[in-house]
């Protein structure tokens, strides 16, 4: 780093809000060390509006004191953020005592991260906590929650709940007392059986990763979905998201030995969920799920999809069902395609493909050889990716079959962040786009 | 059909001129509150030195292309996004840094307030203790060695 023109003191002189500014960007513990700099710096941390303990549980013991010691000092009338990371002696009166403290300071984010249970009893967040009128945001993280208490989050917009226990009646509560929440993001969560969220008229995104015992989602309002499927022991499914413009789906479960016949039905009844959205976002796993629905001659819904991304390894068991996707896209325009390596997604490995097609009494050769031969299988995939001419090749390839599929495609974007460390390489493959054949003249951008 | 993009002059205060798009200037809260009041074809910032400006010029050119061309691929775009504006801070001195902080205050740019401060908290989280930072930051202490110890003692914990 260069500090060239240091050494003069311009920071200490800066306004008070200016310093509040830089300091909300650190967690208080840092923030407080500044109080020891200068007589001017003693009381500036003390008005940050906002507070952040998340690193704090590994102190074990110390920090209900030291949390307690903080806010003591604390002068800020407004918390902005607080983030809280309970600690492992925590208390349930003081847990109470440190939302009240921010509940009362008219706290607008605030996140509250539970990494142990309350003398293994669960905590009941007081019924304050449920009337607080400035909270936008919240994030609580491992936490039972109790079902039965009045809601009134007047201004919450986004609410963020991880690896909580959650009931119909209590996901009712939360939607009919927040009129505004527009942003729902469930992670790793366990219930409930129905997820229902066609009483809240304000949510628009609904970010789903996949957790335990939820069985149907019905959301006709929202326009974004974030869909993250990890297992497939429940088959969750979407009942309604009739206004859907944009959806988002990464299965990224891994189980064996592989069901290919489930996760074909698991797919295909997403995908018919997904007509008419305009953008959608597509992982590995799904194509490759895509191509052996291809085999079986389902039939296929037809997408008014105007934009695909892709984001796949570019291997012969993802392309059919590529091919057969934009075939069944009329409205496609523009094509985003961000070339992984195997790794980097957690997919259907080649071994299930195939075993899977053995099973059939096929194999990737018989099905796919033929025409799409030029496209390697995972294992010779990994010895192509240090070799710049077979990796030029197989780019072109797969804009090829992109193009000769998508008829009305005109924008094609490869991004190749992941498989391309090597700078000339890619400005050696920006010369050779205009040698490609493209007779529909689709304009084609290369991504680093 | 693509309407001509209207044109608007900032001037620093040591005189240097940037032609820039409108687009660009709405980045600035407060500009586009000057542009709007006053539809004059050059404006001057007293406040702001000419290198400082073309840095701001920078900043907002960039995110007014990405912003615009955004739309359909938000979160590659936000990469992008992302790298540019880790490269621009990364080979920063503070004392520019410092200048940022002032300007985009001035200017109302939020992002690039929020980046700055950023930039100057990495820095304060990076140091080991609050005499390093002092000597980062280039602060002299006026605590006595008896306030100093009354301060550490205060607030302990933060100070392990």
């Amino acid at each position: 780093m260069d500090h060239s023109g240091d050494g003069v003191d311009i920071v200490s002189s800066m306004p008070h809000e200016i310093l509040h500014h830089i300091l909300s960007f650190i967690p208080t513990q840092f923030a407080i060390r500044t109080s020891a700099l200068s007589k001017a710096w003693r009381h500036v941390w003390c008005h940050t509006p906002c507070l952040d303990f998340s690193n704090l549980s590994i102190y074990g013991e110390r920090s209900v004191r030291d949390i307690n010691q903080t806010l003591s000092f604390y002068r800020a009338p407004k918390i902005m953020s607080l983030n809280l990371r309970m600690p492992r002696d925590m208390s349930e009166p003081q847990v109470n005592s440190w939302i009240e403290f921010a509940v009362c300071r008219n706290v607008e984010k605030l996140s509250l991260v539970f990494d142990c249970r309350i003398n293994n009893q669960t905590y009941i967040f007081p019924d304050f906590f449920y009337l607080s009128s400035s909270l936008t945001e919240l994030l609580i993280h491992n936490r039972s929650t109790v079902a039965g208490c009045t809601v009134f989050w007047k201004s919450l917009r986004k609410l963020t709940l991880w690896s909580c226990s959650l009931s119909e009646e209590y996901i009712e509560n939360i939607l009919s007392g927040s009129p505004v929440l527009e942003t729902l993001k469930l992670s790793n969560c366990i219930g409930p059986q129905r997820l229902d969220l066609s009483k809240s008229r304000s949510l628009r995104r609904l970010v789903y990763r996949a957790g335990r015992g939820t069985f149907a989602i019905v959301a006709p309002h929202i326009h974004s979905l974030r869909f993250i499927i990890r297992r497939c022991e429940t088959p969750c499914t979407l009942v309604d998201v009739s206004l859907l413009a944009e959806a988002s789906i990464h299965i990224c479960f891994y189980v064996r030995p592989l069901n290919a016949d489930f996760l074909q039905t698991v797919v295909l009844n997403i995908l018919a969920k997904l007509q008419n959205a305009k953008r959608l976002t597509f992982t590995r796993t799904t194509l490759q799920i895509l191509s052996l629905a291809e085999l079986h001659g389902v039939p296929f819904p037809t997408f008014k999809v105007e934009t695909l991304t892709v984001k796949t390894t570019f291997i012969r068991s993802v392309i059919p069902g590529l091919a057969r996707l934009l075939q069944n896209s009329p409205k496609i325009k523009k094509l985003i395609a961000h070339a992984t390596r195997l790794a980097s997604i957690p997919a259907l490995q080649e071994s299930d493909v195939n075993s899977y097609l053995r099973s059939q009494g096929l194999n990737q050769e018989q099905c796919w050889g033929s025409k799409y031969e030029v496209f390697p299988t995972a294992i010779e995939f990994g010895g192509m990716i240090h070799c710049k001419d077979a990796m030029w090749k197989l780019i072109a390839s797969f804009m090829e079959v992109v193009m000769r599929n998508g008829k009305i495609l005109e924008t094609l974007v490869v991004g190749l962040k992941y498989i391309v460390s090597d700078a000339r390489w890619f400005e050696e493959w920006l010369q050779m786009i205009p040698t490609l054949p493209n007779n529909n003249n689709v304009s084609i951008v290369l991504k680093r | 059909m693509e309407n001509e993009k209207k044109m608007i002059t900032l001037k620093s205060s040591d005189d240097v001129t940037f032609e820039v798009e409108e687009a660009v200037v709405l980045e600035s809260q407060f500009l586009s509150h000057l542009v709007q009041d006053c539809p004059a074809p050059e404006h001057k910032i007293k406040e702001v030195t000419g290198k400082i400006l073309s840095k701001v010029v920078e900043y907002c050119e960039k995110h007014v292309v990405v912003v615009v061309d955004g739309g359909d691929s938000s979160s590659s775009s936000g990469d992008d996004l992302k790298k540019w504006d880790d490269k621009f801070i990364k080979e920063m001195d503070l004392s520019t840094v410092y200048d940022l902080i002032a300007a985009a205050n001035y200017l109302n740019i939020q992002a690039l307030l929020d980046l700055m401060c950023q930039r100057v908290a990495d820095v304060i989280t990076a140091c080991k203790d609050h005499k390093e930072i002092r000597e980062t930051l280039g602060i002299v202490s006026d605590y006595t060695a008896e306030e100093e110890a009354e301060v550490l003692k205060e607030n302990e914990w933060a100070f392990d």
